[in-house]
């Protein structure tokens, strides 16, 4: 029987955070796309906490936005509470979040990808990558389905995120499968080794879900949403929401002593577990062993949605066993009588580690295999959706023969993030903090239109619209921003009364009513502008210098080991992660500026390759 | 995070005489602005109009250069080449001076404020070779060289600069790295029940980060004077006779400056110069491991040992007779020459030590403090060692006290704005701005990066994570 045949230009596999928005970026470029599901009742599914954003993965969601991404205009949609993180600090540090009504959100979605031409979401089980060719000239074909189909495209973006190999772990029990109820991919990990990837395993752990009716709120904190509620995305006007609460309670001694008798029922102690959990995120058993000084811990009860009374309990993620999680919640406040609707547990899967992929997010490997998220060694929604979206921007880019969209650590969080996986790879789930972003002060929520939206128009990813708001607001500003710099309150130019930390724009309008009439999106813009215009032409000259670095190609068969005189250390780092440019591979760890000059002077002289005696190759330029 | 990059279109400058030897000094320069930044320091008086940066060809100036560190005017000659027939293509010059260390770190140290930056190892020869002037394998062999013995090096010049400028250096980034720490974990974790670090205590920790960069500033300032001289170090148990030994060969040799007695160091120093050959010989307290020592003493026998680890010649000193105990061990890159001292009190022992193969072993010496005997021979043996044919070779002499100033100075000045900024309540994303750029600054000393420190302390420090 002849097996059915799908012809697309883009092949996205898997249809999560970073799926979806692959998918959709890629459609939106002009590429023909399949999002192939094993389930499409699960699209855009919010698997742990039913939150968006926080501090710099708001400035992510924010960047996704500005790029026309998803994921701003659903949350907006389907919030149901909203903060402006870090308000108490400098503008570069304000950083949106949201609770999400989880089933809204991937409802919302999955309609926005209904929606899009050139877009088929469809469920199908894949079960092989097919390429062709062979050595350097690998290149991907299509893939297989269960059924007897085949999807041929020449572009594939995997992003299967925790299911491959997964393992769910509660207490001494293990079950195989990425998320509750559901199973897990075997054949994608198995086929990933076959084509030559190494894999690695991290875990992570999600908490046990309560029913709010069981719960005791009155012993309880209120967190409220903030009035007025910021949105995410830079679409959304008028922005209005029917706020739900939040609340804060807290474990105590009893709580952490039950714990610690029952640490050896715990995978992680017993040795169940052995891979690598990220430290930011710790489970319950793994905060009181390691802060054993600390007599209370915080937890967020967090409703998962307005039709829903299953709350997330943020903060005491495990995997103990059912009774002990069942027992601990007696002892704490409010909770004494809270019912588990579901039990946490941890989870163990493959990922793999993303010094085998360009900063494209391409395989070095295989021509036109593209993997994003989870499987990239990553945790978060937003760094999932935020790598999709690079990689469906790249897949279309490749199939125009155009060169790929790569952000430089300059210009946007996402560029930090993707060039932090690529060069240096990743020994616990990678998320995103501000602190990784050396140039923070001016990679801010509130700017990410001005970085990114430009860019995204060049490359015909956005509708008119979003461009045109820029237009007409990057006007206002400019306009708003000579005023700042023309006029003088008594002797002192606006412009430096701006620049000072306790002069506000309130101030500048006491003095010069005509500003009250600029919108609040313009005059943020001038003000946090101005006030960090100090340091961040400062930073110009830095950034200047890694850009002509940048510009300095190093070719993909570029052999380091052919450099005789470069370290050892040096020639198994640079081998290892092949960077594409002199500026990457000077960030790569362990890499001194020496290194980096003879590698410069070897650039100049030509490619070293194994079969090309280099020390004779004429001068290029 | 920052890392110098072989910038070609930075204006470089570095001391280009071999290191320690010989009676002219050379600073290069190279890069766009080299005239520019050469007519600030260097005026000619050779009656010819216009300065430096008006020559339209290569050639020769003679003139003056300023040195406002002794404020007078000495005489030198500068080598300009405007266009590309240069080393580099580039613009550049050379300007020849007398080879004192001290001169010719100012002459550097102006054309750093003049816009110049310092030239990273062999720089230079990168620049040579990006312009056509040398081939691969020499620039290869150079920046190979460079490559395999940067961090060596590196550690041998903070070694160098002993009197523990590495420990301090270590403390400093420690703290700050800490500090660090602290505001990263407020501004990235602010839904985590973290308590902030409070200004008063971030203002104790700049201001003690100040002081410990006032006193390395000191400290580097004090040894640059030395720096890139061979060290030929006395050591040994008390009571050896070094110190006997150190003012024989001070008086044989001829002093370059007067001797400096420990006020902030607990060894004695003297630059000498035999025949034309300088080095730096220095005398240490006797090592005595079996003494119980107070505070004091602790702090003279640390001295001693950072001295001997960054010996070149290592002249081991024992009376004659006694029993030898090598320190070689303790002096990784240094010659040692066993020295028998007070060969006139101890006749017999003389003999016998004449009549043994000893008196052959070229590394081994008799002398005498009062009679001279066996001097001669002895200074005759550091001579040859401190010429080694491997220092001549060192034609970029690139000081790494010098390197560790500009760099401290660096982070000098932005501990100061932080300082401005925590106390002028700016916001802590510009105090750890701030703070990194103090980073920054150190870590062009020592060579470390810093990102993954800061998370590794924020995670096994609070409890991070909901």
């Amino acid at each position: 029987m002849q097996p059915t045949l799908y012809e697309f230009d883009v092949i996205v596999v898997g249809a999560g955070h970073a799926g979806t928005e692959a998918a959709s970026a890629a459609a939106r470029m002009g590429a023909e796309v399949a999002l192939l599901t094993t389930n499409l009742d699960t699209v855009g599914q919010m698997s742990c906490n039913p939150a968006i954003g926080g501090v710099a993965k708001g400035h992510l969601v924010r960047e996704i936005d500005a790029l026309g991404g998803l994921m701003g205009v659903a949350i907006d949609q389907t919030g149901i509470q909203f903060r402006m993180l870090n308000c108490r600090k400098g503008p570069a540090m304000h950083s949106p979040r949201a609770q999400a009504d989880k089933k809204a959100y991937q409802a919302e979605i999955k309609y926005l990808l209904e929606q899009q031409e050139r877009l088929a979401l469809r469920q199908e089980v894949v079960e092989e990558i097919l390429t062709e060719g062979s050595g350097p000239d690998r290149r991907v074909t299509g893939v297989a389905v269960k059924g007897g189909a085949t999807y041929r495209a020449p572009t594939v973006i995997l992003t299967t995120g925790t299911f491959l190999q997964a393992i769910m772990h509660t207490g001494e029990s293990k079950i195989k499968g990425g998320r509750a109820g559901e199973g897990t991919t075997r054949g994608i990990s198995h086929c990933l080794s076959q084509l030559g990837f190494e894999l690695e395993r991290f875990k992570t752990g999600t908490p046990p879900r309560l029913n709010a009716r069981t719960i005791d709120f009155s012993k309880t904190e209120e967190q409220p949403g903030d009035a007025p509620p910021a949105p995410f995305s830079f679409l959304s006007d008028d922005f209005k929401v029917d706020q739900i609460p939040c609340y804060i309670t807290y474990t105590n001694e009893a709580v952490h002593q039950l714990i610690r008798d029952n640490l050896h029922r715990a995978p992680m102690y017993s040795g169940a577990i052995q891979s690598n959990g990220p430290r930011y995120c710790p489970s319950i058993e793994d905060k009181v062993v390691r802060f054993s000084e600390k007599n209370q811990h915080q937890l967020f009860l967090e409703p998962e949605g307005r039709r829903t009374l299953e709350i997330y309990v943020n903060g005491i993620s495990t995997s103990l066993p059912r009774d002990v999680q069942d027992s601990f919640f007696k002892l704490i406040p409010g909770l004494e009588n809270a019912e588990i609707m579901r039990y946490g547990y941890a989870v163990e899967y493959d990922y793999c580690p993303p010094h085998q992929l360009r900063p494209s997010l391409e395989t070095k490997t295989i021509q036109g295999l593209f993997l994003a998220g989870q499987i990239n060694g990553t945790t978060g929604y937003e760094e999932a959706g935020a790598q999709g979206l690079i990689a469906g921007v790249n897949a279309s880019l490749s199939l125009q023969n155009r060169p790929p969209m790569i952000l430089r650590r300059d210009e946007a969080y996402i560029g930090v993030l993707i060039d932090d996986l690529v060069t240096n790879s990743v020994d616990e789930p990678y998320r995103m903090f501000t602190s990784r972003a050396e140039y923070r002060l001016q990679l801010r929520q509130d700017n990410a239109d001005r970085r990114l939206t430009p860019k995204a128009q060049e490359l015909g990813l956005i509708p008119a619209e979003r461009w045109e708001r820029l237009q007409s607001k990057l006007i206002a500003i400019e306009k708003a921003k000579e005023f700042v710099r023309k006029n003088r309150v008594e002797m002192d130019p606006l412009e430096k009364l701006l620049r000072r930390p306790d002069f506000t724009w309130a101030q500048a309008c006491s003095h010069f009513p005509e500003l009250e009439t600029i919108p609040h999106e313009v005059s943020q813009q001038v003000e946090y502008d101005t006030k960090y215009s100090g340091y961040i032409s400062r930073q110009a000259t830095q950034i200047e210098r890694q850009k002509r670095l940048a510009d300095k190609k190093i070719p993909a068969t570029f052999d380091f080991t052919a450099i005789q005189q470069l370290r050892t250390e040096a020639r198994e780092k640079l081998s290892r992660v092949q960077p594409d440019t002199l500026d990457q591979a000077s960030r790569v760890s362990g890499i001194t500026p020496a290194d980096i000059a003879l590698v410069m002077a070897h650039l100049q002289r030509g490619t070293p390759t194994p079969d090309v005696n280099s020390q004779k190759t004429k001068a290029t330029s | 995070m920052l890392k110098s990059t072989y910038e070609t279109e930075d204006t470089i400058v570095a001391i280009a005489s071999a290191s320690g030897n010989g009676l002219r000094g050379t600073v290069r320069l190279s890069g766009p602005e080299a005239l520019a930044v050469t007519d600030q320091v260097f005026h000619a008086t050779d009656g010819e109009i216009g300065g430096v940066v008006e020559s339209s060809h290569a050639r020769r100036r003679e003139g003056e250069v300023v040195v406002p560190l002794w404020s007078t005017r000495l005489p030198a000659s500068c080598l300009i080449w405007p266009g590309v027939r240069s080393f580099t293509r580039q613009p550049a010059t050379e300007i020849h001076t007398w080879a004192s260390p001290v001169l010719l770190h100012e002459i550097v140290g102006q054309c750093l404020k003049a816009g110049a930056r310092l030239a990273e190892p062999g720089e230079f020869t990168l620049r040579a070779f990006l312009a056509g002037r040398i081939d691969l394998s020499q620039a290869e062999a150079v920046l190979g060289v460079i490559d395999a013995e940067g961090e060596h090096q590196l550690k041998l010049g903070l070694a160098q600069l002993s009197g523990g400028v590495a420990a301090p250096l270590q403390q400093l980034r420690d703290s700050l790295i800490d500090l660090l720490a602290h505001l990263e974990a407020g501004l990235d974790f602010v839904e985590e029940d973290i308590e902030f670090i409070p200004q008063e205590e971030c203002i104790r920790r700049l201001r003690d980060g100040q002081q410990i960069v006032k006193v390395l500033l000191n400290q580097i300032s004090q040894r640059g004077e030395a720096e890139g001289l061979a060290k030929v170090v006395l050591a040994g148990p008390p009571n050896a006779g070094k110190s006997s030994l150190f003012n024989a060969i001070s008086e044989s040799a001829l002093a370059l400056v007067s001797p400096i007695a420990g006020t902030t160091r607990d060894y004695v120093s003297h630059r000498l110069e035999i025949a034309g050959c300088r080095f730096e010989c220095i005398d240490t307290a006797g090592l005595d491991p079996t003494m119980d020592h107070n505070e004091t003493d602790e702090k003279a026998q640390n001295q001693a040992r950072g001295q001997i680890r960054s010996a070149d010649v290592l002249l081991t000193c024992v009376p004659l007779g006694a029993s030898f105990r090598s320190l070689a061990s303790h002096a990784p890159q240094a010659e040692e020459f066993r020295v028998f001292t007070k060969s006139d009190l101890q006749p017999d022992a003389k003999t016998e030590f004449l009549k043994l193969d000893a008196s052959e072993d070229s590394k081994a010496f008799l002398v005498s403090n009062v009679n001279r005997e066996g001097l001669g021979r002895l200074l005759e043996a550091i001579k040859t060692a401190v010429t080694d044919p491997h220092q001549k070779q060192e034609t970029m002499l690139i000081s790494t006290a010098q390197r560790a100033e500009s760099s401290l100075l660096e982070t000098a000045s932005a501990l100061e704005q932080a300082l401005l900024a925590t106390r002028e309540g700016w916001g802590e994303e510009l105090i750890a701005a701030e703070t990194r750029g103090a980073l920054d600054g150190l870590g062009r000393v020592t060579g470390a990066i810093y990102t993954d420190d800061v998370l590794d302390r924020v995670f096994s420090r609070f409890c991070i994570g909901k």
